[in-house]
């Protein structure tokens, strides 16, 4: 029997497409290069892209459509862009830092960690922010940028030792 | 233990939970794991910036309706040898950009330009010349290559090396200008040691000394008595040279045109001529080799046998 072909056309299947990949993509970018609204407009036009050629893609091939889309545009518009992210720190609990060479103030510590991560290159710190605070495996992590599970493993090993680093001696 | 931790990918390990249990523990009561665990805790504490998604979708609606597709060239069918040739291309001006971000500095005709590169040296480029390098590369890779005339002075450090189609020129910090332009090539050394080598021919400049290759002679050593080139000073000084060189700088530095005439170009001249006033660059020029002028515009200049 054959399978009933569903429509990227649709009003729903678009809207439903749009619910569940918009935000990770737009996060993705934004690991990528920390630029949130850049990012955003990535979004925006990988999905206006999606509904203009609605009926040339089918909906199985939706997402990696949008991803190729998304990757081709984010190095187009933002190649040699090195915005420094901006976290919203949460003010809650106070915090101490147990490690002899981080004894430094709370506030102090998140603006040497946040610094750091934004000094770090594309590639690591897209992979680092996509396990810790995305909380996605290194078998998605790796199935998403088309590298080896070691190759990710790599990379967060690597990238803590330099966070580390960095965070000690922050003009490094 | 302790050794393990050195290994590209322990931390890795240890963040998805891979580790052994054996050595885990022993991870866990070393200092190390308090400070990747003071890291990670303070991830926790960062926040990304928030995503709305209705709000995002609502917006995302409203853009598509206007939205048009750029446009794309119409598509030519190749034959899958074309691909191969076109996949070469490309491969090799890919390597190219990827491996060489080239900076071109280029001066139009009566046009001189300052450039500091890099390293801090100081390259004075003369009217209707280029020079380019590799923008990454160059504070560990100090080569450049030149197209017409330029002076530098070069801080010190590693070897410097400017190419051009006449000859490669190295040096170790000094001041030198080269002229590279047809078939000729001139270096002028000021100040320190220059190396110049044509082929298989190699000579080194001590100050004060300059040498010369075109068609006819292959380096030809010459003294040289002032300090810095002469078109630092908004003048231009040839020496035995044929009249067409002198022809083609006055064209470069007034931005003119010269029609040769009846007028032998080969025969040979030697004076200067300044950069401020063209009549006067002109008659001096001309004059003593006996060739009058006459302009057929503003910019055209036709040139006679007296």
């Amino acid at each position: 029997m054959p399978e009933k072909v569903i429509s990227v056309c649709e009003e729903k299947i678009y809207e439903q497409l749009y619910r569940e990949h918009a935000e990770k993509i737009c996060y993705y970018l934004y690991y990528k290069y920390g630029d949130m609204e850049k990012a955003q407009d990535i979004v925006q036009d990988s999905f206006a892209k999606l509904w203009v050629n609605c009926s040339k893609i089918l909906f199985g091939a939706a997402k990696s459509f949008l991803y190729k889309i998304a990757n081709n545009a984010s190095i187009n518009a933002l190649v040699h862009q090195k915005t420094i992210l901006k976290y919203q720190e949460i003010a809650q609990k106070t915090y101490t830092n147990e490690s002899p060479e981080f004894q430094m103030e709370e506030k102090e510590f998140l603006h040497r960690l946040n610094r750091a991560i934004s000094g770090l290159k594309n590639g690591q710190r897209e992979v680092f922010l996509l396990n810790r605070i995305e909380k996605k495996t290194y078998k998605e992590i790796a199935e998403m940028l088309g590298i080896s599970v070691k190759a990710v493993e790599k990379r967060m090993h690597l990238t803590l030792v330099i966070l580390r680093k960095k965070i000690k001696t922050p003009n490094l | 233990m302790k050794s393990d931790i050195n290994k590209d990918n322990f931390l890795g390990k240890w963040l998805s939970g891979d580790l052994s249990n054996e050595e885990r523990k022993t991870f866990e009561e070393s200092e190390d794991y308090i400070a990747y665990n003071d890291i990670l805790r303070g991830v926790e504490r960062l926040s990304r910036p928030v995503f709305d998604i209705e709000k995002g979708l609502k917006e995302q609606k409203i853009y598509n309706a206007s939205y048009k597709e750029p446009k794309t060239s119409k598509v030519i069918k190749l034959r899958t040898w074309m691909y191969r040739v076109a996949a070469v291309v490309l491969l090799i001006f890919g390597l190219k950009t990827l491996f060489f971000q080239d900076v071109t500095i280029r001066t139009e005709m009566a046009q001189t330009q300052v450039i500091t590169l890099p390293d801090n040296s100081v390259v004075t480029l003369n009217a209707g010349s280029s020079l380019k390098y590799d923008k990454d590369s160059f504070i560990e890779n100090r080569v450049l290559r030149l197209k017409g005339e330029a002076f530098f002075d070069v801080s010190k450090g590693s070897t410097f090396t400017v190419t051009t189609k006449n000859g490669k020129i190295t040096v170790l910090g000094t001041e030198f200008n080269v002229y590279s332009r047809d078939r000729t090539l001139e270096v002028h050394c000021f100040e320190g040691k220059v190396r110049i080598k044509k082929e298989t021919n190699e000579v080194i400049l001590t100050q004060g000394k300059g040498a010369r290759s075109n068609e006819k002679e292959h380096l030809s050593l010459f003294e040289i008595t002032n300090s810095k080139p002469d078109w630092l000073d908004g003048k231009s000084s040839f020496y035995e040279v044929p009249l067409e060189q002198l022809i083609k700088e006055l064209e470069r530095q007034y931005n003119i045109k010269i029609h040769k005439g009846n007028v032998d170009v080969k025969r040979i001249f030697t004076g200067f001529f300044n950069h401020t006033n063209l009549e006067t660059a002109l008659l001096t020029s001309f004059d003593p080799m006996n060739i009058s002028y006459t302009f057929e515009s503003q910019k055209i200049i036709v040139l006679k046998n007296k």
